[in-house]
C-alpha cells in the first residue's frame, strides 16, 4: 500500500536530483545548517507547489569544516552522472577545493555565500554578495562615521585575506591607516591578546573577518572588556563585519550580541511581504525560535531559482538552465534578485545593521535597490566618496 | 596566529578596466573563454586571425596561439615586443616551446582556457612588462656608462698631458666644465678627446672635488 502511493507520487513528475554540501557540524556550523535549511526549506516549497511539474530528491552530506571533504562529498555525489547541481560551501577555500570537481564533471555549483570576489566560474552560480555589494558599502559608512584608523582581525584564510587587501587599499585611497592585521586559526577561541592590542592601539573601528566560534568568542571577549573599559568596547569602537547574522548573534548570547555593525542583503528585521512570508515559512519548518539569516536567504533563493530555470527551459541541464535564467527575476525575502548572465553573480541589495541584544538586526542604511555584481571591483572608482568623508583628504572614488 | 607586515604588501587591485586586448588566436571556445573573462573584467578584446605582421598599436596587451604560431606572425623583431604577451599555450612540443619562449612573453595561459587564468595571465604579464622594461632601461644606463668609462679615463690622461697636472686636478676641471655645461663627465671628456679645450681649473676644492668624483666615476 505504501510502495503503492510513494509510486503514484512520482508518476507524472520528474525526480531530480540535487546535491546539498554544507557543515552541519564543526566549527562553522551555526552557518551551515541555516544555509542547509534554507535549502531545504526551497526543495520543499517548490515540491508542494502545483506550479512545478518535477520534485527535487536531496542528497543531504555534511562536510563538517572540512574543505577536503567538501571535494570528495562533491565527487561521490556527481560520479552519478545524473546529478548536474549542487546547492553548497560556505568558506571559500571549501568552494576552491570543489570547483576543479564540479568543473570536470561539468556540473552547476549553486554557491550561496558571500565570498571576496575575484571569482567568475562557468560552472558556479553565486547567489550571496560580491565585494562591491558587502565590503565597499561597509567601509563607506565606518570610514564617514568612524574614522580611517582601523584595525582588522580576521580567520587565517582567503575571506579575511582578500577583504583586508580591499580594504588596505581603500583605506589607504582616503588616507588612513590600517593599525595592524591580525589573522587567527579558523576554530581557535583564544583572543585575549588581540583585546589587549585593541586597547593599546585605539583603532575608530574594527574589522572583523573572523569566522564562527572565533569570531563569538571575540565579540563576548570585545564586550566584556568594554564594560570594564570604557574607552573600548562596542560602543566607543564599533566591530564592523560582513559575515555576521542573526543565529550567529544567538551564539553568541544577548550579553555580548548588541552594537555590532554587519554588512549583508538580507536582514530578518527587512520589512516585506515576501520576508515576513520566508521568516513564517521558516519558523514554521525549523521551529518557533529560529532565526533567518542572509546565508539561509542565499540558500533558499539559489534553490527556488534553479527551479524557476528548471521549469522555464524544461530541463536540468546545465547549459539550459544558465540560458534560462538569464530571464528569471524572483521577488525575494531581501527584495528582487536576478542572475547578471556576464559573471554568474546575482543583484542584490546591499544593506547595513547595526544588532541588537535580542539577536536581531536595526537597519542603518540600505542601497534601496538591486545593485549590479562587480566580483572583479573593476567599476570601483567609479564614484567618489570623498565628500562623504568629514575628515580624510584622498579621493577614494567607490562604486556601490 | 600570524601577523602581517602590512607596509611590505603591494596595495593596488589589478584592475583592467578599459585594457585593448589583441588577440591572436581563431575563434573557437578557447579564443570565447578569453573573450568571456576579458568583458567581466571591463577590458576590450579584439581578435585578429589569420595574423600576419600584426602591430599593437591599439592594444595594450597581445595574446597569441602558439601552437599555430609562425615567424612573421609580429610586426617587430623577433622578442621585442612594444606591450606585454600573453602566450597560449597548448601543445608542449618543444619546437613550439622553443619558438613561444623567443617571442619573450610574458606570461603563459594553458589551453584549454577555463573560468581562471585570464586574469592573474594579465596581471602576471603587466608586472613581468613593467619590471622587465624598467631593468632594459637600467642595463642600457649601466651599459652607456661604462662604455663612456673609457672615455673619461683617457680625457683624464689627456688633460694630465696636455697641462702638466695631476689625475685629481684633470678631473676636477672635467668636474667642473661639466657642472659649468651641464653636461654629463663622459661628454665633457668626449668632447677633450675631440680637441676641445678646457679652462683652467676653476673648480670647486680638490677635497671637495674627490667626493663627487667617485661618485661619477662608480655611476
Amino acid at each position: 500500500m505504501f510502495w503503492g502511493v510513494l509510486m503514484v507520487a512520482y508518476i507524472g513528475t520528474a525526480s531530480i536530483p540535487l546535491g546539498v554540501v554544507f557543515s552541519l557540524s564543526g566549527s562553522y556550523r551555526t552557518v551551515g545548517q541555516e544555509m542547509a535549511n534554507g535549502a531545504l526549506l526551497a526543495l520543499s516549497e517548490v515540491n508542494e507547489s502545483p506550479a512545478f511539474d518535477f520534485q527535487f530528491r536531496p542528497i543531504i552530506y555534511d562536510a563538517g569544516g572540512d574543505a577536503a571533504a567538501y571535494r570528495t562529498r562533491c565527487e561521490e555525489i556527481l560520479r552519478d552522472r545524473t546529478v548536474r547541481h549542487i546547492v553548497g560551501c560556505y568558506t571559500s577555500s571549501s568552494r576552491k577545493e570543489v570547483i576543479p570537481v564540479i568543473e570536470k564533471f561539468d556540473a552547476l555549483l549553486w554557491y550561496p555565500s558571500h565570498y571576496e570576489g575575484f571569482e567568475s566560474s562557468r560552472n558556479v552560480i553565486y547567489t550571496g554578495a560580491a565585494p562591491n555589494q558587502h565590503i565597499v558599502p561597509l567601509l563607506r559608512y565606518t570610514l564617514r562615521h568612524y574614522g580611517t584608523h582601523v584595525y582588522c582581525l580576521g580567520s587565517n584564510y582567503i575571506w579575511a585575506w582578500e577583504n583586508n587587501r580591499i580594504l588596505r587599499e581603500i583605506v589607504r585611497e582616503v588616507g588612513g591607516k590600517v593599525l595592524a592585521e591580525k589573522y587567527h586559526p579558523v576554530g581557535s577561541t583564544d583572543i585575549g591578546h588581540f583585546i589587549r592590542e585593541i586597547r593599546a592601539l585605539r583603532p575608530d573601528f574594527i574589522f572583523n573577518t573572523l569566522i564562527g566560534e572565533s569570531a563569538y568568542a571575540f565579540y563576548r571577549a570585545y564586550t566584556a572588556a568594554g564594560a570594564d573599559d570604557p574607552a573600548i568596547g562596542p560602543a566607543r569602537i564599533p566591530v564592523a563585519s560582513c559575515s555576521l547574522s542573526e543565529p550567529e548573534l544567538i551564539s553568541i548570547g544577548p550579553e555580548a550580541a548588541a552594537g555590532h555593525i554587519a554588512s549583508s542583503v538580507y536582514f530578518q528585521t527587512i520589512d516585506r511581504a515576501e520576508n515576513h512570508r520566508f521568516v513564517a515559512r521558516y519558523r514554521e519548518r525549523f521551529g518557533e525560535t529560529k532565526v533567518t539569516s542572509a546565508d539561509a536567504e542565499a540558500s533558499y533563493i539559489a534553490v527556488i531559482m534553479l527551479a524557476q530555470a528548471i521549469r522555464a527551459s524544461g530541463s536540468s541541464d546545465i547549459e539550459a538552465v544558465k540560458a534560462a535564467l538569464g530571464h528569471c527575476m524572483l521577488e525575494a525575502p531581501q527584495g528582487p534578485v536576478w542572475i547578471d548572465p556576464e559573471n554568474n553573480h546575482s543583484y542584490l541589495t546591499p544593506a547595513l545593521g547595526c544588532s541588537r541584544a535580542d539577536g536581531q538586526f536595526d537597519i542603518l542604511w540600505t542601497a534601496g535597490a538591486p545593485v549590479k555584481p562587480d566580483p572583479y571591483l573593476v567599476w570601483l572608482d567609479a564614484e567618489t566618496v570623498a565628500d562623504q568623508r568629514p575628515r580624510q583628504r584622498a579621493n577614494l572614488k567607490v562604486v556601490r | 596566529m600570524n601577523d602581517r607586515a602590512t607596509s611590505n604588501i603591494p596595495t593596488r587591485i589589478p584592475n583592467f578596466r578599459g585594457l585593448r586586448v589583441l588577440i591572436l588566436h581563431p575563434h573557437d571556445h578557447n579564443c570565447n573563454a578569453i573573450v568571456e573573462q576579458l568583458g567581466r573584467l571591463g577590458a576590450s578584446a579584439n581578435i585578429c586571425w589569420p595574423a600576419e605582421r600584426v602591430l599593437a598599436d591599439a592594444a595594450d596587451i597581445v595574446f597569441f596561439d602558439v601552437d599555430r604560431g609562425f615567424e612573421g606572425m609580429f610586426g617587430w623583431p623577433t622578442g621585442k615586443a612594444p606591450v606585454p604577451l600573453i602566450a597560449i599555450l597548448g601543445s608542449e612540443a618543444p619546437g613550439r616551446i622553443e619558438w613561444m619562449l623567443a617571442q619573450a612573453p610574458s606570461a603563459y595561459l594553458a589551453k584549454p582556457i577555463g573560468s581562471t587564468g585570464v586574469f592573474s595571465a594579465l596581471a602576471i604579464a603587466t608586472h613581468n612588462f613593467a619590471s622587465h622594461s624598467a631593468r632594459e632601461a637600467a642595463h642600457q644606463r649601466l651599459e652607456e656608462r661604462l662604455q663612456m668609462r673609457g672615455v673619461l679615463l683617457r680625457a683624464t690622461i689627456e688633460l694630465m698631458r696636455r697641462h702638466n697636472i695631476d689625475e685629481e686636478t684633470a678631473l676636477s676641471m672635467l668636474r667642473a666644465e661639466s657642472m659649468r655645461r651641464r653636461a654629463t663627465l663622459e661628454t665633457v671628456g668626449r668632447w677633450v678627446l675631440e680637441g676641445g679645450w678646457l679652462r683652467a681649473n676653476t673648480g670647486p676644492p680638490l677635497t671637495a672635488c674627490r667626493k663627487t668624483e667617485r661618485r661619477a666615476g662608480s655611476g
